[in-house]
């Protein structure tokens, strides 16, 4: 069933829910869920555990909806127990793999290197790219990646990871600038091959 | 808040599409209503901040029953209890039974005390 949104504003559906409206619950998740998993999945690197850390922190909300004050804004409260959530869980899971690693009784994954920006490698030599990609400081890639791969809004970024507006920009600047460099590279590297 | 995560990792791999997201937001609102709604002992048992608040509570209880009396009756049965334990010789009796250490001579003469 797909839940439509009902134009309320956060504090109301989050008033709604609190009080056992499940509708409420359906368009407030709803609303968030996409840029929640985004970043849950930038913060976390695996889809499963962000998937954990979006479903908690919902819970997380709804269960403190009393204490919200109606008159701030919803994201950048919700966004920091995302955030919150992510950084408690990475750090169980390091403490947890330590101990596994210490007591050897079973082998800890090594966390894949970030994957490399799809659109771009269609453009570019896929190893240049990737390379660029891992020079990137990771707030670079991060900003690079919600706000050119996945069009959510400056302001949007920034609430999603607690930082200024400006900030976001200058990330993904230097990210455009810096791919934009492997871009021109390749190119003229491959006109002088064709000469 | 700092953030300690250090890493930020690429969404490429995530399905982006409005169904995907509707059939996620259905299932997440969905558990967490029912999340929301399990009742109290089931939520304690997962709050490891509320299993302190009951063991401390447990605590406080245990220590106000010491303190308004009940414990005579606890004492009572401890003292039925080192009666039907004690050893039957008088040398052992006179070790485990006297409130106070036993006296030299009823331990070096069975039967003095």
């Amino acid at each position: 069933m797909h839940v439509e949104d009902d134009g309320r504003s956060d504090a109301e559906l989050l008033a709604a829910a609190a009080g056992g409206d499940g509708v409420a619950v359906g368009v407030l998740v709803r609303r968030y869920i996409r840029a929640a998993t985004l970043l849950a999945v930038q913060l976390m690197g695996d889809q499963d555990d962000a998937d954990d850390v979006v479903q908690e922190a919902f819970t997380v909300v709804l269960r403190k909806a009393r204490r919200f004050d109606a008159q701030r804004p919803f994201p950048p409260w919700f966004f920091s127990i995302v955030r919150r959530l992510a950084a408690n869980k990475r750090s169980r899971d390091l403490r947890r793999a330590r101990l596994m690693r210490v007591f050897g009784r079973g082998v800890v994954a090594e966390q894949a290197s970030p994957p490399g920006d799809e659109a771009l490698l269609a453009r570019l030599d896929a190893v240049a790219a990737t390379h660029a990609l891992k020079d990137l400081s990771p707030m670079q890639r991060a900003c690079f990646d919600l706000v050119v791969m996945r069009d959510l809004s400056i302001e949007e970024v920034a609430v999603m990871h607690g930082i200024s507006e400006s900030t976001v920009r200058q990330h993904v600047f230097r990210a455009r600038a810096a791919l934009r460099t492997i871009l021109e590279d390749n190119g003229s590297r491959a006109d002088h091959e064709a000469r | 808040m700092r953030d300690d995560v250090t890493n930020r990792f690429a969404t490429s791999r995530i399905r982006d599409d409005a169904g995907h997201w509707d059939a996620r937001a259905e299932q997440v609102a969905a558990d967490v209503v029912r999340e929301l709604n399990r009742g109290g002992f089931e939520w304690l048992g997962n709050s490891r901040r509320m299993w302190v608040a009951a063991c401390l509570l447990m605590l406080v209880a245990l220590l106000s029953v010491v303190s308004s009396g009940v414990i005579p009756v606890a004492q009572g049965v401890a003292t039925e209890l080192t009666n039907a334990l004690a050893p039957v010789d008088d040398i052992g009796r006179a070790i485990v039974l006297p409130d106070r250490p036993p006296a030299i001579g009823a331990l070096l003469l069975p039967g003095g005390t």
